[in-house]
């Protein structure tokens, strides 16, 4: 009676998915561009703060960065935004709250995988639209030649940022078991990754034991290693401590919710009974 | 006949909690219990078959699909679907079910349902020809031709449930389980989805497992499994649970007005001038006296009416809280 097929990884399905969440995506193409507006002024804001800070003081460069390194770096953060953005937790939020993730549980697919397809879903639509035409503006603004090694570096540091801001997401998002909401939760890691990883201040102009600390923490790399590896301001013993200690961190953080995730497993009720 | 599942002595818990009903201070303390969700549960279902699961909110209904599905797991027994274990070979069991879980729709909200279909051909390796043919069934069977290509989010509840089902049958599983299939969906609706699932038993031998607690849901199915509290307390024909909770008849009486009746037959409802409406049991309507009384000349006319499936529930339930 058993049936001949057996879920091997769907990739298929797995892609469709990715699809899917694009066509929904932009079901409502006014919203989408006008949040992507917003992305875009945010941008400026930021721009602004600086301005003010480099010309209201008089200086010329703050620890090696002058005002137009700035510029250049903020634009280079913002494309990675686009890249290292917290979609999982609202993803497996709305999945427990709705119920929902008991259908996705009867389909012949992983569940955590799903998850991540759907974040990517959204992730590839930023990278479009958000980190795109940011790196363009970084590329036509600075005054850096981009080798290929320079180029295949970024990607590389761009895909361990990736990789890490998931992990955390799918860790914040599986507190959704136990907290009524989760976006206090969400903030507080979103926020301490923009600062931690250079989002909101360069790394380099933050006390020297709090830089050595962040260059083995998971939060360096999502922002700050790319955006100053960009501008070619970091030095190849920083970047690689960082890559070194980001891969110890995808190992630790994927065993750890591996783990978590058995947990919640269990603990999954849904509604109804 | 080819068994498609078999439960045996399964139990679940849910551990939960209650606050204290008043204080500020109280609100602060849980006070913990354990939730009999199902207590030792045994049955089987054939291949064809049209289960119906009934009971009240909580009786343990949804709990029951869940594991059958491998959403949850037992804390006790074993079940076995199709010849797989549901939560240790979820994924495998997955490709030969269907499961429409109420309102927790699988569409996406701001997409034509067609998208939906689509996407479900992916995930279940439907051919492209094949897919073709089944849709076009059941647009046909469902009258989805207006619907499907229309946003899910403008559609009716009727609506959405018909292309809930598409969407969990396309791949022609063997068992689809329905857990409260037809809440908020209208006469035609209901029609439409029964008739679709007569003919996929008919066709490809499907099994389908529905949870209600709506009693006209029961007249597609061939056995009813009933649970309260946690206990499965029948399992059999609808026409035995019928027959074991119903009956009485209802018999109203027309007469001259001025005939003497002995309707000592059994419980007087009502008496009026030339009407009486009186509770009775079935096999009185066969007995001698009652056929001569009906036939005496003071009768101008009379009707005899069963109770309907829903006062029998109601009956079953009341009998059923006094014994757990």
């Amino acid at each position: 009676m058993k049936s001949n097929r057996v879920g091997f990884p769907n990739i298929d399905a797995y892609i469709s998915m990715i699809a899917i969440g694009i066509k929904d995506q932009l079901a409502y193409k006014l919203d989408y561009t006008i949040s992507l507006f917003f992305k875009f002024i945010n941008v400026l804001f930021m721009i602004l703060i600086w301005s003010a800070i480099y010309l209201g003081t008089g200086v010329a460069s703050i620890r090696g960065l002058s005002l137009p390194d700035i510029y250049v770096y903020f634009f280079i953060i913002y494309a990675l935004r686009g890249v290292a953005n917290m979609q999982l937790p609202d993803v497996i939020e709305e999945d427990i709250q709705e119920g929902s993730i008991a259908t996705a549980y009867t389909r012949p697919l992983r569940y955590p995988i799903q998850v991540y397809m759907r974040g990517a879903a959204d992730d590839l639509m930023t990278m479009l639209f958000i980190t795109v035409p940011f790196f363009v503006i970084a590329v036509l603004i600075a005054h850096v030649t981009l080798t290929l090694g320079t180029v295949l570096l970024l990607l590389v540091e761009i895909l361990i940022g990736y990789v890490l801001v998931n992990l955390i997401g799918f860790l914040v998002g599986m507190t959704a078991v136990k907290l009524i909401s989760i976006q206090g939760l969400e903030a507080v890691t979103w926020s301490t990754l923009l600062l931690l990883g250079g989002g909101i201040v360069p790394l380099n102009m933050m006390p020297l034991v709090v830089q050595q600390i962040l260059y083995l923490s998971p939060f360096a790399i999502m922002l700050y290693i790319p955006a100053t590896t960009f501008l070619g301001t970091v030095s190849q013993s920083i970047i690689v401590t960082n890559i070194l200690a980001s891969l110890a961190w995808i190992a630790l953080l994927t065993v750890v919710a591996f783990i978590a995730w058995g947990k919640v497993r269990r603990q999954l009720t849904s509604a109804g009974g | 006949m080819e068994k498609v599942v078999e439960v045996a002595n399964v139990s679940k818990n849910f551990k939960t909690y209650e606050r204290a009903s008043s204080g500020f201070l109280a609100s602060f303390r849980r006070h913990y219990y354990t939730k009999k969700a199902l207590i030792s549960v045994s049955f089987s279902i054939s291949r064809g078959q049209i289960v119906a699961l009934l009971g009240r909110n909580g009786s343990g209904k949804s709990t029951l699909i869940k594991i059958l599905t491998g959403i949850l797991y037992p804390d006790s027994g074993t079940v076995n679907v199709l010849g797989f274990n549901p939560w240790k070979e979820r994924m495998k069991l997955a490709w030969n079910i269907g499961v429409v879980l109420g309102a927790h729709g699988q569409m996406y909200w701001n997409l034509p349902a067609y998208d939906t279909f689509e996407y479900m051909q992916k995930i279940y390796k439907v051919p492209e020809e094949e897919f073709k043919k089944r849709l076009a069934h059941f647009v046909d069977i469902l009258d989805l031709k207006h619907i499907y290509k229309k946003p899910v989010r403008t559609m009716s509840l009727g609506e959405m449930m018909k292309c809930n089902f598409v969407a969990s049958t396309l791949h022609m599983p063997q068992v689809v389980f329905l857990d409260e299939p037809t809440i908020g969906v209208d006469i035609m609706s209901k029609a439409a989805l029964k008739k679709a699932m007569l003919e996929m038993r008919a066709k490809y031998g499907t099994t389908f497992i529905l949870t209600t607690h709506i009693v006209e849901d029961i007249s597609i199915a061939d056995r009813v499994l009933m649970l309260h509290k946690g206990r499965l307390v029948f399992d059999g024909a609808k026409e035995r649970l019928e027959h074991m909770f119903g009956n009485k008849r209802e018999v109203e009486i027309k007469f001259v007005p001025d005939a003497k009746l002995n309707l000592d037959f059994g419980k007087v409802l009502y008496t009026g001038t030339g009407i009486a409406r009186l509770e009775i049991n079935a096999s009185v309507l066969k007995s001698r006296r009652f056929i001569s009384l009906l036939s005496s000349k003071s009768i101008i006319d009379y009707s005899v009416s069963a109770p309907g499936l829903s006062e029998l529930l109601a009956k079953m339930y009341t009998k059923l809280e006094k014994v757990h």
